[in-house]
């Protein structure tokens, strides 16, 4: 395990136009550790989780991946990072396999032929894989969101609403995916708005509310009711 | 240049699988030049001299249209963002999405140029230069349309958009084309200006490209 920890954030702040989507958020997640970010629609969880995957690259205050600036995070920094959005960044006109196989170029795995099997294997997409991404399901197409991902063996796993639209059965498969890759040393930012689900996986808890951390804890020092009970409280402050 | 093979064999891929690029800057290509050969009736030198004119209007519509398709998509499932996060430099997919616009514009204009040649009824030898001078045009209008496509596609109008920035800014490379294709139709004229101007556009817009791409495709 590495010391430097895998995210630091120092007053990060993010405006669009006159809206403040992020106002002074500071975290630190050490390798290894899995973190659920919760908070109402505009709480700034997405725009935190694009900051952190490079996506957004203008804002305020200081950012570190892996102990590098993230303003200036190169091709290194980036092969490192595996990334579930609300879109699959999938293209609709190509297969599932020629997905997985197109991201493994770009990624420079080497394995790509085998690695593509295997992630289409572990996500049960091996029916699917022929299938063009447009005539899938959403619960599919987010399977197949979460085999390009993990398939570049990534140490930070950002993911922003990994559970929508997958059924039972999926979603055990990408529990079970998570723990194996937290088991490995991976580090996992997940936002999400099920809090069962997230206390269920996460090591800490973060609740955002309108662009500032409201709370933090760890899941070992409290329960999912007084957590809950807190997270009422601070939307119920803000209504 | 990580990544240039890669978005570059994948967006052919996509275009060889759908053929929605090629097949509407074709039809639209030979739709424009059978309304000038139906509206007009030129003489054998009003060919050679108007005649280029025309096919490179044919071209930059319909090239227009191809590059409208380039970075549209790239919109569909947030795969702009997969680009953004991946281990490619913002030069690379400038230059993979470039090279993919040239292979479609100028596969489009070796189809078009012999139905050109057959509605104008027109006789030529210089087979070479003309096709270097498709080359060098076609290199300098996806230069800079390549990058006002990145530009246009994260707009509501941006079918609109293109040719608005795109024309005024292409005017140059569009006018040295023009005059030196007339040359290679065999017109008498003197073209050395306009063949240098088409080099030397090339090479500017490719590398101001090149260089403002990363400013262009983030946020």
């Amino acid at each position: 395990m590495s010391d430097t920890p895998t995210v630091r954030t120092e007053k990060i702040t993010k405006q669009f136009g006159r809206f403040t989507a992020l106002l002074n958020i500071s975290i630190e997640i050490a390798q290894g550790e899995f973190v659920s970010i919760v908070g109402q629609n505009g709480a700034g969880k997405t725009t935190f989780l694009k900051i952190l995957s490079t996506i957004i690259r203008t804002y305020e205050g200081d950012a570190q991946l892996f102990g590098s600036a993230l303003r200036r995070a190169g091709a290194d920094v980036r092969r490192r990072i595996g990334v579930v959005l609300h879109e699959s960044l999938l293209y609709p006109d190509l297969t599932v396999a020629d997905n997985l196989t197109y991201y493994a170029r770009l990624y420079g795995v080497s394995n790509r032929h085998e690695r593509v099997a295997e992630v289409i294997r572990r996500l049960d997409l091996d029916v699917k894989a022929r299938s063009l991404v447009r005539s899938l399901s959403r619960g599919l197409r987010q399977r197949a969101s979460l085999a390009r991902a993990f398939l570049h063996e990534p140490d930070l796993l950002l993911l922003d609403e990994p559970f929508t639209g997958v059924d039972e059965r999926a979603a055990g498969l990408l529990t079970d995916s998570l723990a194996e890759f937290k088991k490995r040393g991976g580090t996992i930012v997940m936002v999400t708005h099920n809090i069962d689900r997230a206390w269920h996986l996460a090591d800490r808890m973060i609740i955002l509310q309108r662009g500032t951390l409201a709370f933090e804890t760890a899941t070992s020092i409290t329960t999912t009711d007084a957590f809950r009970t807190r997270y009422e409280e601070i939307l119920g402050g803000e209504a | 240049m990580s990544g240039l093979a890669t978005i570059l064999r994948k967006d052919l891929k996509i275009e060889l699988r759908t053929k929605e690029a090629l097949s509407a800057s074709f039809v639209f290509a030979v739709l424009v030049l059978v309304i000038f050969n139906f509206t007009l009736i030129l003489t054998s030198d009003e060919a050679l001299r108007l005649g280029a004119g025309f096919l490179w209007i044919a071209f930059a519509f319909s090239g227009i249209l191809s590059l409208n398709r380039s970075f549209a998509l790239e919109r569909e499932e947030g795969c702009t963002q997969g680009l953004l996060i991946s281990p490619a430099e913002p030069g690379s997919i400038y230059l993979a999405k470039f090279l993919a616009n040239v292979i479609l514009m100028l596969t489009t204009e070796l189809l078009v140029v012999p139905l050109f040649v057959v509605f104008f009824n027109i006789e030529f030898e210089r087979v070479g230069l003309l096709i270097l001078i498709l080359a060098l045009g076609t290199i300098g209008f996806s230069s800079v349309g390549t990058l006002f496509s990145a530009i246009a596609v994260h707009t509501r109008m941006r079918e609109v958009l293109l040719p608005l920035l795109l024309l005024p800014v292409t005017v140059p490379v569009l006018i040295a084309s023009v005059e030196t294709t007339a040359y290679a139709l065999g017109a008498d004229i003197t073209v050395a200006f306009w063949f240098r101007l088409l080099i030397v556009y090339d090479i500017v817009f490719v590398t101001a490209s090149y260089l403002v791409f990363e400013y262009v495709i983030q946020e």
